[in-house]
């Protein structure tokens, strides 16, 4: 028999020399905190999932009931009571809302954001449009639970589908719908397990895939499967999204490194469910022809700031004004040939975001041009927000030049150029922050 | 739950990650799954951290939820373990003889009762205390004894049947 030291000797040897990853302390404190959360959403999804169910009887007595018993024409379709009766108890369930592509739509948390991924792999809770300007790298799987939208040519078929698909009737509306199957990935070992389940629409050559490792997720979210109601419509992706009965406003966006025209984000987010003609805001990727532009217009800034003579041609004008700004307040405007000298730079002010003046933007842009990033938005390197537009020069395009790498936040500036539709340069403001 | 809690309950997963993992090992697990059912059973305790720290030993708590994680995972299996390709166990940087040393001493606890087991693993790995033990597992103190009695005694023979005694390994490794 073993005596209890040679048995405590034989365990701890036998076993010491296994490699064992590292402790997923700040890991597991995450999936914590987001298993308490999911805990509650699981809840919510259960109502969205019956109030789905009572959409998808609305649709199909909609010749009946008649479009006024949809939401206001402005918003989008948020399907939680978040007003809960008095018989409900004091409990405030968090807003859920439709998301859907074509004539097909699912309820998801409201809280979910949209295409928030990195090389196509999900890094929050989300829903996805495939298909959407992915960059060729690889990003890990993430313990997120995930709603994509994409033709049925992006599904990949998988062996458990044959057997568990049936066909449903949504009003006029066919789909498929598969049970729920396990996925994992990776070449070594899984480090997650996911149920995925799929719904398809042949007629519109649609797919939409859930996929989440907690298997309730993904029932309740195929469960809220339903048409999109008469007189609405889910914001589609770029190119489709001129030919949707909405009003589109595009804004270009500088992202180096994406290729042209590739849509970055809507306002409402893509695949809202939205009253027909509502307006939506796209922001789209800078078209090569457009970057060309901005690069000539940010030497000629550079050049301005430097003490050029010989701006483009094509952008200057000498005797056209320029506002000098500082933030979002005008201080005063110079004619663009006075520029060339230091002195008409400067602005005398005692104190500006916790700097002293005078303040001269012409310090910042006078340094070299490769160690800017220049941005439609700013790169929000910092906690605290972009400011405000200049006032009347908020049709003007805005491009912010800052430093492109910062190692402490009392360090950053900005300056921001407004520029009109021809290209000429109306206002240049500074940005300072308050360290 | 507040920030210092969160502190608390990573500074005590960095501490015993190791030795929770490789108890998992000395219990039937892979390395894999030794990893999956540790995580999952400190997942487990962070959402009644409270309770872990206001028990008289939190490992108790802590090892109490890991077997019966394991209990539970095993009571799973038949549809967690869905056909792929073989899982590499990551053991490139053993050294072949302590790998022989584990895997005669890893059949030799695959010869007791898992309730021996446990009770082995807890006690002599873990370090609990025989009541600590007990309290883990929720069983009385004096079945502790006489499991760890029945399992020691079962594990010096298989282990002598296999040629590996304590202390000779001892001498090889000095």
């Amino acid at each position: 028999m073993l005596s209890e030291p040679e048995a405590r000797e034989l365990l701890h040897r036998a076993v010491s020399t296994v490699a064992v990853s590292g402790p997923p302390a700040d890991e597991l404190v995450r999936r914590g905190l987001r298993s308490r959360r999911r805990t509650h959403v699981t809840a919510v999804l259960g109502v969205a999932a019956a109030v789905g169910l009572v959409a998808v009887g609305s649709v199909v007595v909609s010749d009946i009931a008649g479009p006024a018993d949809l939401p206001a024409a402005t918003s989008t379709i948020a399907t939680t009571n978040q007003a809960p009766s008095p018989s409900q108890g004091a409990t405030t369930l968090p807003a859920t809302r439709l998301v859907g592509m074509g004539p097909v739509a699912v309820t998801v948390p409201a809280q979910w954001g949209t295409n928030e991924t990195r090389c196509g792999t999900p890094l929050e809770d989300t829903v996805v449009f495939e298909g959407n300007g992915v960059r060729s790298c690889f990003v890990s799987q993430r313990d997120v639970s995930s709603v994509h939208f994409g033709p049925i040519s992006a599904w990949e078929p998988r062996s458990w589908e044959q057997r568990s698909t049936r066909t449903v009737d949504l009003g006029a509306l066919t789909i498929t719908r598969s049970g729920i199957g396990l996925h994992y990935e990776g070449p070594r070992e899984p480090k997650y397990v996911f149920s995925v389940g799929v719904v398809t629409v042949p007629s519109a050559d649609i797919a939409m895939w859930v996929m989440s490792t907690d298997q309730t997720v993904v029932r309740q979210i195929l469960d809220s499967v339903q048409a999109v109601p008469d007189g609405y419509v889910a914001i589609p992706l770029s190119g489709l999204v001129e030919q949707a009965d909405l009003e589109v406003v595009k804004k270009q966006v500088r992202r180096p490194g994406l290729s042209d025209g590739v849509l970055l984000s809507a306002d409402p987010p893509l695949g809202s469910v939205v009253p027909r003609g509502s307006t939506v805001t796209v922001r789209v990727s800078t078209s090569s022809t457009q970057a060309n532009a901005d690069d000539q217009l940010i030497d000629y800034v550079h050049d301005l700031a430097a003490g050029s003579t010989t701006p483009p041609n094509n952008i200057d004008r000498p005797y056209l004004p320029v506002t000098l700004g500082l933030g979002d307040e005008v201080v005063r405007v110079e004619n663009l040939s006075s520029l060339d000298r230091g002195a008409s730079w400067l602005i005398l002010r005692d104190h500006f975001n916790g700097y002293s003046g005078p303040f001269s933007a012409r310090d910042y842009l006078a340094t070299d041009p490769d160690t800017w990033a220049v941005t439609d938005e700013g790169q929000q390197f910092c906690p605290w927000g972009r400011a405000d537009d200049l006032p009347g020069f908020e049709k003007d395009r805005r491009l912010t030049i800052e430093p492109s790498k910062l190692t402490d936040c009392t360090q950053w500036w900005a300056v921001d150029v407004y520029v009109d539709n021809s290209g000429r340069v109306n206002a240049l403001s500074l940005n300072l922050v308050e360290p | 739950m507040d920030t210092g809690v969160e502190i608390d309950y990573a500074a005590y997963v960095r501490a015993r990650w190791d030795a929770l993992v490789r108890s998992a090992l000395l219990l039937g697990c892979s390395r894999v799954e030794a990893e999956d059912v540790v995580q999952t059973a400190l997942l487990r305790c962070f959402t009644s951290w409270a309770k872990v720290q206001a028990s008289d030993v939190p490992d108790a708590y802590v090892y109490r939820t890991l077997v019966n994680c394991l209990a539970k995972s095993r009571r799973r299996r038949w549809w967690q373990e869905t056909p792929m390709s073989p899982l590499p166990d990551g053991q490139v940087d053993d050294l072949a003889e302590s790998a022989a040393s584990r895997a005669t001493v890893l059949a030799a606890l695959d010869t007791l009762t898992e309730q021996q087991r446990a009770v082995v693993v807890l006690r002599y790995y873990a370090d609990l205390s025989e009541r600590q033990v007990a309290e883990a597992l929720g069983i009385p103190a004096g079945t502790v004894k006489s499991r760890l009695s029945r399992g020691l005694d079962r594990l010096g023979r298989e282990l002598s049947d296999h040629g590996v005694d304590a202390r000779q390994d001892e001498e090889k490794t000095c």
